[in-house]
């Protein structure tokens, strides 16, 4: 067996263009697959590391649709009501803070969270005690990489950390980063610390659902009881909160409901696009391997048919079929065995890159014993399996006529399944072509509608604690500052860059007590706004209201002044823009609760469109006011000059903050990175996908060729042009891509539409990638025979007719 | 040795039927040095074939040390024709992704003779036919007398008792030719039955019995002067 793996690494060696498509395909197939298979074991199935993880749930809550935040008051709530709920805690994480420990800083994503995360997810400390630490609110826990990065001699119990211009000391040193929390969990700190991010009234509104909440279910109940306590819990809570809640669900009844953590993956509020992201790239994966052992057993078999004699001297020399079968099978073993190993350093190469991009932790557990072993266990199967049909082509050779040096033919059999797996091959780029096409497409549309806003030469700047309410002192002295700024030709205030898809602020809005009630997008933005952002004005003036007397906390509410767009005017039944100005509408409450706040509309302006297109589009309202929100725009025709001036000034205000400006464009594009990213994959895989099927047809038409050498010389001999000829090669190809045409693009079709349901804004002529994805499949073929077609028309005929 | 009775084989493709070997009797006795002379298309491949085990007849019957092997599988002839039979190819059929001593070793491989021997046969044949010094070459290295010797020195690597050679020398200058002539009639001397397929009537000449085919049939079966 040693001497025959030999043997087979000397061929490999000596056929370097054979082995780097088979090999190369191959590795390319394996690296995927395996990575779709760390998408199972990271996310689909449960953590390990959490105790009786089938007991513990997240909590979602149910708005315009499910989301996976539920809203800290059910914490309280469900705090407060005994079993089934066991243990409950909270937790907000992502928020990227400046931690400094001396001379030492570092950029570290902090999670806030209760005490009762510990039990609830099993958390140890590897130093110090994190259930104390986040009891306390001048503590913080570290990871031990965040840790050793501050204080590299690994002495971080009981030294002081400052963010944001407060001192924490270290209380908890954890080993790594809860696979929940793998995203941005490098240090942790409770509600009540000074750093906190967490807005009040988070913690007393049923509508504020930026968190998570996480039960552990008592003994002796299931999640649904625990379900079914949070749904009570929120029937009691008062009228005007639920009002607007259900106003968001529609006709919807549950607005809340508890997910095993073990089947959250693909169950939970994010489980039907988690399902297509797993199905779409398990599909790719599938095809991909699917392409690699078509094209492998292709050109196997047509080398097996050169061996021809090799193997004639092998049966002479007496081997049987169960040695020669074994052989083969051997072959094609050490052919999948090396591309599993190219493949695992594929896939480790690949998996971070691949991880951020489609926000898939594709990381951990890469080199684990078992996956290993499950992929060693998967590539013998594979040789097998690739092994068995050369092997057959083998045991079929005719010994002496090989042995008298006559070339072996195939049989008809062997033919069509040859053809069988070319058009397979054809067939599968052609479906990954034409779905890929239509992603792309659907993408770029989506892209570039018409948003109603302009995004060149502005600047972009996410305020720390922008969102809170109150006087912003630093807020204020920025915008102050960077207004003398050269180069700063315009600024305002906004509450998000409009279009970047972040949490949204709803609120129910209409005409009076009888009229009907929707929800809107309600932006706080100030006066410059509109001119900053190039939003055509139909109508009135933007202005904001005076500022409020300092005896504002007692007042009764005032009236909002705001801007709606041309669409929300139509849906408030304003014939005109005009007629809207000036206007009194409301938002919030009910007709029988008095609590409704009164909006004056300024101005109306064009349509805008600010929702992600797989949403439904919603009316917007601008509400404006003078007062800091939580991003600032700079407008200016020179960027780098606007970084440069924000560079400069930010120090000054935000020295414990980092600066992270981005163009609105930039931000906006945000808004599709998901996509974008899906995208980029699809369009990798169509490359490789059509790579993979060019050097199989390459190699296929040099078959072609060589056993029609005769043929060939003969018609020319009997006057073939070479156009004749060229068809002759052509011929072998042809009826092949019309089959794979007549299976593939029905599939591609398909495909895009799938693609397409994910969005309400659907590209009316994604149908034209179909035709596209099959010239480009006939261009890359016409280029793959080419070189072997100018050989067949040159052939000399003197040269074939000896042979 | 080997008996053959009223053998017939027939070549069918299609509706087409050809009678490449029609009702032939023949014994050859075990040491004989048989010489298979004819034009081409009258048989002489197709019976060296048989005679090899690598093909069945399509009637009659064909003794081999006293047992019919007529009608058995392939899987039984290759069992049956292991470290019994030997080859020699006019176009040598060697393979070159292996070494001299690797293609020489191959036939020990698939047969009964334990691996810690090997080295040692392997080494005897490249000595007795002189390429031991190129052992460790590939076949495309070698001249086509010194492949035709690595070609012989696999065939008889087992010590076979029956060694068929196909042309030999056809692919052979005069003098290449000469000297492996003078190894199988070695070869011969030694005791090994020796069955030779030729176009030259000096090569045939050097046997002790001819055998002359025409169309599928014996035209001559004699004995050497």
């Amino acid at each position: 067996m040693l001497k025959s793996l030999a043997v087979a690494w000397r061929r490999f060696v000596a056929d370097p263009g054979y082995t780097t498509v088979v090999v190369g395909g191959l590795s390319v197939a394996v690296a995927a697959c395996f990575l779709v298979m760390q998408v199972v074991f990271n996310e689909v199935l449960p953590d390990p590391d959490i105790p009786d993880v089938d007991r513990v749930v997240t909590m979602e809550s149910n708005g315009d649709m499910w989301r996976e935040q539920a809203p800290f008051v059910l914490a309280d709530a469900l705090g407060r009501s005994g079993p089934p709920v066991g243990a409950v805690a909270r937790s907000l994480d992502g928020y990227s803070m400046m931690v400094h420990a001396g001379e030492r800083s570092a950029r570290l994503g902090v999670v806030f969270a209760d005490p009762g995360i510990v039990d609830i997810f099993g958390l140890r400390s590897m130093a110090g005690d994190l259930r104390a630490a986040l009891r306390r609110p001048d503590a913080i826990a570290l990871t031990e990489a965040s840790a050793l990065q501050l204080f590299p001699a690994g002495d971080a119990i009981g030294k002081s950390v400052v963010v944001r211009g407060h001192a924490l000391m270290v209380a908890a040193v954890v080993p790594k980063r809860p696979r929940l929390f793998e995203a941005a969990g490098d240090a942790f700190a409770p509600f009540e610390s000074p750093i906190s991010v967490a807005n009040p009234e988070m913690h007393t509104d049923w509508q504020w659902t930026q968190g998570n909440v996480f039960v552990r279910v008592a003994p002796g109940f299931a999640p649904a009881d625990v379900g079914a306590a949070a749904q009570a819990a929120f029937e009691k809570a008062p009228s005007h909160h639920r009002r607007a809640v259900q106003l968001q669900q529609a006709d919807k009844q549950v607005y809340l409901r508890a997910t095993p953590l073990a089947r959250q993956y693909l169950h939970g509020a994010e489980g039907h696009h988690h399902a297509t992201l797993l199905l779409g790239m398990a599909g790719a994966a599938a095809l991909m391997l699917a392409l690699a052992v078509a094209n492998t057993i292709n050109l196997t078999s047509v080398r097996t048919i050169a061996r021809a004699r090799e193997i004639a001297v092998r049966k002479t020399l007496g081997a049987n079929p169960w040695r020669l079968t074994g052989q083969f099978v051997l072959e094609a073993t050490l052919t999948t065995v090396l591309s599993t190993a190219i493949g695992l350093l594929l896939a480790w190469w690949l998996a971070p890159t691949l991880g951020d991009m489609l926000d898939l932790h594709l990381v951990r557990g890469l080199f684990s014993p078992l996956r290993l072993a499950a992929l060693l266990a998967a590539s013998l199967a594979l040789g097998a399996a690739c092994g068995l049909y050369p092997a057959r082509i083998a045991l079929g050779v005719n010994c002496i006529a090989a042995l008298a040096g006559r070339s072996h033919t195939e049989s008809l059999a062997g033919r069509a399944a040859r053809r069988a797996l070319t058009g397979l091959q054809f067939g599968i780029a052609l479906v990954i072509a034409g779905g890929a096409g239509a992603m792309l497409w659907q993408n770029h549309y989506v892209a570039s509608l018409e948003s109603g806003i302009h995004t060149d030469g502005l600047l972009t700047i996410d305020i720390p604690d922008g969102f809170l309410k109150g006087p912003q002192p630093k807020s204020v002295a920025f915008r102050e500052a960077m207004s003398h700024e050269p180069g700063v030709q315009g600024l305002a205030w906004s509450m998000d860059v409009p279009g970047r898809s972040m949490d949204k602020t709803y609120r129910t809005i209409y005409r009076g007590p009888q009229a009907r009630v929707f929800n809107a997008n309600v932006m706080p933005v100030d006066t410059d706004f509109f001119g900053v952002y190039g939003v055509h004005v139909l109508a009135g003036r933007p202005r904001a209201p005076a500022a409020a007397p300092a005896s504002a906390a007692s007042a009764p509410a005032r009236e909002e002044l705001v801007v709606l767009d041309a669409g929300t005017a139509r849906q408030l039944d304003f014939p005109t823009p005009q007629s809207a100005v000036g206007q009194l509408i409301f938002a919030g409450g009910d007709g029988q609760d008095r609590r409704n706040d009164p909006m004056r509309v300024v101005a109306v302006v064009d349509d805008v469109r600010l929702d992600h297109a797989r949403e439904a589009q919603r009316p917007h309202v601008f509400q404006v006011s003078n007062e800091p929100q939580a991003v600032l725009t700079l407008k200016g025709t020179d960027m780098a000059a606007l970084r440069q001036a924000a560079a400069a000034v930010w120090p000054r205000v935000y020295p414990d903050d980092p600066l992270d400006p981005q163009t609105a464009a930039q931000a906006r594009a945000a808004t599709y990175e998901r996509e974008r990213r899906l995208a980029q994959v699809a369009a990798a895989t169509t490359l490789i996908a059509l790579l993979l099927s060019g050097f199989g047809v390459y190699a296929l038409a040099a078959y072609t060729v060589r056993r029609s050498a005769r043929e060939i010389v003969v018609r020319k001999l009997h006057g073939a042009s070479r156009g004749r000829i060229a068809r002759l090669v052509a011929r072998e190809f042809a009826p092949l891509l019309a089959a794979a045409a007549v299976i593939g693009l029905p599939l591609a079709a398909w495909l895009g539409q799938a693609w397409q349901q994910n969005f309400t804004a659907r590209s009316p002529d994604v149908w034209w990638v179909l035709p596209a994805a099959l010239v480009a499949l006939l261009a890359m073929t016409a280029l793959a025979a080419m070189r072997h077609v100018r050989i067949a028309m040159a052939m000399r005929p003197a040269v074939a007719l000896r042979d | 040795m080997i008996k053959l009775r009223q053998l017939s084989k027939l070549h069918r493709s299609g509706e087409i039927e050809t009678t490449a070997l029609d009702r032939i009797d023949l014994d050859i006795e075990a040491g004989e040095y048989l010489a298979v002379t004819g034009p081409s298309g009258c048989g002489k491949s197709t019976l060296l074939g048989i005679l090899g085990l690598l093909d069945a007849p399509t009637a009659g019957e064909y003794w081999f040390d006293g047992t019919n092997v007529a009608g058995w599988n392939e899987a039984r002839l290759t069992h049956l024709r292991r470290g019994r039979i030997g080859f020699v190819f006019q176009s040598f059929n060697l393979i070159d992704d292996l070494t001299v001593a690797e293609n020489i070793e191959l036939a020990l491989e698939y047969g009964d003779v334990p691996a810690r021997e090997h080295r040692r046969r392997v080494d005897e044949s490249m000595a007795r036919l002189g390429i031991a010094h190129r052992a460790g070459h590939r076949p495309s290295q070698l001249s086509g007398g010194q492949q035709q010797r690595v070609a012989i020195a696999r065939a008889v690597v087992s010590r076979p008792a029956l060694l068929l050679a196909d042309e030999p020398t056809g692919n052979l200058d005069s003098a290449h030719g000469d000297e492996v002539m003078r190894i199988l009639r070695e070869l011969n001397a030694e005791g090994t039955t020796l069955v030779m397929v030729t176009h030259s009537p000096a090569h045939a000449a050097q046997a002790t019995r001819t055998l002359r085919l025409l169309d599928g049939r014996v035209l001559v079966d004699a004995l050497a002067a």
